[in-house]
């Protein structure tokens, strides 16, 4: 290459002259006023171009550029350059922006800023690992990977808001944060956690096998991420707690799952919700703590349970029963119930159809604790009253879809036979808290017939909304709804029962009518000795 | 033509409750149930051919008073559980069933008027009383009458006789006291030596001596409404967990005493009906998956039949103590499972006696309840261990609708004559029947 311009000139025209003139369009326009240089690395990575493309700037800037010429840079590298230069430059911003948004909405619901760093400081934790994984492994900061940040913010916040909120439910309740409280609170809350976090690895994992580098290398850093947020959550943050016992773990409980309810977003994708930056999340977690209330799970059942019903109760009772075949058989029963001051009585007397008229069913339900219930069955066809056993409380009543158990306990829950928490629940009944009940022992699951039930809960009146019960196998078994609820005699009531068995296909609707609460049921009515003339 | 007094009186009072509606009253139920049965012997011969009809009527007058009445109409066109128009004499005069022709029954089954008096009750008509636990077979369950007419195998709540009676039940703190009146001497139908279910067993009747005449004296029946009534009283209470009871009646046994004497021509058989005090209890309670439930009873004055070559009266009377326990188990989803054994010891037997000095019996019953209890599947045996006689029963029952049952059973006897159920073994039987709600 000559060194003179001159000299490349006549070059150039020589072989123009002598060769395809066509060769040289791809590097210079036909008027020699524009040329298209072109440079070839070795790697196209940032790390590489970088240095190239800050000194090409320079040199172009500098020394090329002049008034009659002028360079410009193209091409994939140094566009690759430019995107690269953008993420590095947000990735902290959007990092931070996630999370501010995170712990605006952790403190919002938990009422708390302290809750709130509670609840980020070991996600945080875990995005350093994952930055000291990727320098040890050499792996960096693309296009894919730089999504892991925000990401991390929203699933690892997952695990501390679960973790933290049952602390907070406990200690509320024991009024002190003790290693007890910390133990019973991991307990369930960590075994949640457990699964959390395999069903959140193993879903990732899917990615690794990706045919793109860089999603599997995602997927790798969140793995590691989510690990990282578990291990955190099960170590440091119990410890934290412990250690600094924070005062807002036992100034009441957040309705953090009714915000949840009432958005209608899955809890796993909450904080996913929020590091996208959706400002609507936050909106409607503040809309969410208006109406949460300040108790635990075993005080909503406990306000269930004493909720005022009147000390005399009648009602007529109109029963359809609906096969899996639509086929619909009607029953007419009455109902009556008396409060003493040692029990509850009640009663259901059928008047048609003719083979079980004045067949009768009667309960006692005693309020000192640990005293059995007792329940008798008239059969009109012997005209006797037998005892009903205990075993028999999951038995279905008559041919209704009603166990035993169901017609004792219509509208209270047994605080005896469940262990219960609070949960969010997707199928709730709207502007319902949702409370579910465990089966303190596989006995009394096998003998109620329930492995598991969630009731829904109107804290405006403390009345169960419905119920939803899985069998012992953990199938969904019956859904009961309270229907028609209504004041009469200035007593909070329903009108009616709606369930429907999943299991058989079969539903049953009872019907209220002529309610009362004011018509006196006498003691000896409510007598097993006189079921016999219960239903004149 | 008390009969058809009483025929006459029953159909006018069902009349009356069913279509004429009481002005005081606010309102009259009326329900029923129509019934067709067959059954049939295993050679194929008629058993039962029933179309009945019960009906059943009631009315709240005011807040203290309520009237039911009960009544049945049937026709039996097989007309061999009870034969022609069965002797009555038995029963007191307005208990009495009218018969139309061999085939045609009406019944006024009860007719009673519910009293409430603050929290005590009084009952004063035509109604059964019900005493007991026990299901099968009674120990306390004595103060109405029985009709064998299908020996023991229908429901107590047909083959109880109603008596008019007055009862009254009277709350005394946690203990109800129940004050029995009834000065309806009726007592228990056992069928005519013509019928299905003749009595042959020498448990109940002595065998006739061949070649001579047979005549059969019936001693008056007691007939003054207080001097000849049956007294009462059952005291009842829950304790802790228990449902006790304490039970004592002064009857006449519901079974006259059989004499038998003898001369040269002929064997006479004279009808006496003898008093007893009968003493005793109950109780039931849960145990888990258990049921617990038994009664006990002395019974004074019971007659029992001897051997005439050792007795010629051919019969003694003695104090009988019987009792039963039950074992419910209701562990099983949709299934009932009972035992029960019964036993009864006479005081002071006497040689020649045909009974044991102990008589055990067991009963074993399990039901297993399909399609939400539209479908039930039954099984009931009944043994004696004394002579090893028996019954075992094997019956369904699905309800097609709100008002339509279908029904079906088979009955085996097992055992030989000596036996109060091996009398029948030859009596073997299976039935079929619909019945619809009204």
């Amino acid at each position: 290459m000559p060194d003179d311009a001159d000299s490349i000139a006549q070059l150039f025209l020589a072989y123009e002259s002598l060769g395809d003139p066509a060769d040289l369009e791809d590097d210079i326009d036909f008027d020699h006023q524009l040329t298209l240089v072109k440079l070839r690395t070795k790697a196209n990575s940032y790390r590489t171009a970088r240095p190239i493309i800050l000194g090409l700037e320079d040199y172009l800037e500098t020394t090329f550029n002049a008034s009659d010429v002028r360079g410009k840079i193209s091409g994939r590298v140094y566009l690759n350059y430019h995107w690269l230069e953008s993420i590095e430059a947000n990735h902290m911003t959007s990092v931070a922006i996630a999370v501010i948004l995170a712990l605006l909405v952790a403190g919002a619901v938990f009422r708390s800023a302290i809750a709130a760093f509670f609840c980020l400081y070991h996600v945080l934790f875990a995005v350093f690992m994952v930055y000291a994984v990727m320098g040890i492994l050499g792996v960096g900061l693309g296009v894919t990977t730089s999504m892991f940040a925000a990401i991390t913010i929203g699933l690892g916040v997952d695990f501390s808001v679960h973790s933290i909120e049952r602390v907070r439910m406990l200690a509320t309740a024991a009024g002190e944060v003790t290693p007890n409280t910390i133990r019973d609170a991991f307990q369930s809350t960590g075994r949640a956690l457990w699964f959390n976090l395999w069903a959140l690895c193993l879903g990732f994992s899917a990615m690794l096998i990706s045919n793109n580098p860089t999603v599997a290398e995602l997927a790798g850093l969140l793995i590691v991420a989510i690990a990282a947020n578990f291990i955190a959550s099960m170590t440091a943050l119990p410890a934290a707690l412990l250690v600094m016992k924070p005062r807002f773990l036992i100034q009441g409980t957040a309705h953090f799952e009714r915000g949840l309810q009432l958005s209608g977003i899955p809890s796993g994708n909450f904080a996913i919700f929020v590091a996208a930056g959706l400002a609507i999340a936050v909106g409607l977690a503040s809309t969410s703590s208006v109406a949460a209330t300040d108790y635990t799970a075993d005080q909503i059942v406990q306000k269930v349970n004493e909720r005022g019903e009147g000390e005399h109760l009648t009602r007529d009772i109109r029963m359809l029963l609906t096969d899996r075949k639509d086929r619909v058989r009607e029953r007419f029963a009455k109902g009556f119930r008396l409060d003493t001051d040692d029990e509850r009585r009640a009663l259901i007397v059928f008047s048609k159809p003719s083979n079980i008229k004045d067949t009768a069913f009667l309960t006692y339900n005693y309020h000192e604790l640990g005293r059995d219930d007792q329940q008798w069955l008239y059969l009109s066809k012997l005209r006797k009253s037998r005892r009903v056993s205990g075993a028999e409380r999951g038995e279905y009543f008559l041919g209704t879809d009603f166990t035993f158990e169901d017609l004792k306990m219509e509208g209270r829950v047994s605080a005896v036979d469940y262990d219960f928490t609070l949960v969010e629940d997707p199928e709730a009944t709207a502007n319902s808290i949702t409370v579910e009940g465990v089966p303190k022992s596989t006995a009394i699951a096998r003998e109620i017939g329930y492995g598991r039930i969630r009731v829904d809960v109107d804290p405006s009146n403390w009345m169960v909304l419905s119920y939803r019960m899985q069998g012992v196998k953990g199938r969904p078994l019956k859904t009961l709804t309270f229907t028609g609820i209504q004041k009469v005699d200035g007593i909070w009531t329903i009108g009616g029962i709606d369930v429907v068995n999943h299991k058989t296909r079969h539903k049953t609707l009872f019907e209220f009518s002529n309610i009362s609460f004011a018509n006196p049921v006498s003691v000896s009515q409510m007598d097993q000795r006189n079921m016999s003339r219960a239903g004149r | 033509m008390k009969t058809r007094s009483t025929l006459v009186v029953a159909i006018a009072l069902i009349g009356g409750l069913c279509f004429g509606v009481p002005t005081a009253a606010e309102e009259v139920n009326v329900s029923g149930t129509a019934e067709l049965e067959y059954a049939s012997d295993f050679d194929g011969g008629p058993v039962i051919g029933r179309i009945g009809l019960e009906v059943e009527a009631d009315t709240r007058l005011n807040d203290w008073l309520s009237l039911v009445g009960i009544a049945r109409v049937q026709l039996d066109i097989a007309d061999k559980l009870e034969p022609g128009k069965p002797d009555q004499r038995h029963r007191f005069a307005a208990t009495r069933r009218g018969f139309v022709g061999d085939i045609g029954e009406v019944a006024l089954r009860e007719f009673y008027a519910d009293i409430s008096l603050n929290n005590a009750y009084l009952r004063v008509g035509k109604q059964q009383i019900v005493w007991g636990q026990a299901d099968g077979l009674k120990v306390l369950d004595v103060v109405s009458p029985q009709s064998f007419r299908e020996f023991i195998l229908d429901d107590f709540d047909n083959s109880r006789t109603p008596l008019w009676s007055v009862s009254a039940q009277v709350p005394f703190g946690n203990v109800l006291a129940e004050f029995v009146w009834i000065p309806d001497n009726s007592f228990d139908d056992i069928p005519e030596s013509d019928a299905y279910f003749a009595v042959s067993s020498p448990l109940l009747v002595l065998p006739p001596t061949p070649g001579k005449n047979f005549i059969v004296h019936e001693g008056a029946r007691p007939n003054r409404a207080f001097a000849d009534a049956d007294y009462g009283l059952a005291l009842t209470a829950l304790v802790g967990n228990w449902d006790l009871s304490f039970n004592y009646l002064y009857q006449y046994n519901n079974l006259p005493q059989l004499l038998y004497s003898e001369d040269a021509l002929a064997v006479t058989l004279n009808q006496t009906y003898t008093r007893t005090h009968m003493i005793g209890g109950s109780f039931s309670t849960s145990l888990g998956d258990f049921i617990i439930r038994g009664e006990l009873a002395w019974f004074t004055n019971r007659a029992f039949t001897v051997d005439r070559h050792i007795d010629p009266t051919g019969s003694v009377l003695r104090g009988e103590f019987s009792y039963v326990i039950g074992l419910d188990y209701s562990g099983i989803s949709d299934t009932f499972i009972s035992v029960q054994m019964f036993q009864s010891f006479v005081e002071d037997p006497v040689p020649g006696m045909y009974r044991g000095d102990t008589e055990t019996n067991m009963t074993f019953f399990i039901r297993r309840t399909f399609n939400g209890d539209l479908t039930k599947l039954e099984l009931r045996d009944v043994t004696n261990f004394n002579r090893g006689d028996g019954y075992v029963e094997l019956s369904a029952e699905h309800e097609l609708g709100d008002n339509v049952t279908l029904g079906a059973r088979v009955v085996v006897f097992y055992g030989d004559d000596s036996g109060l159920i091996g009398q029948y073994h030859d009596k073997d039987f299976f039935g079929l029947n619909i019945e619809f709600g009204l």
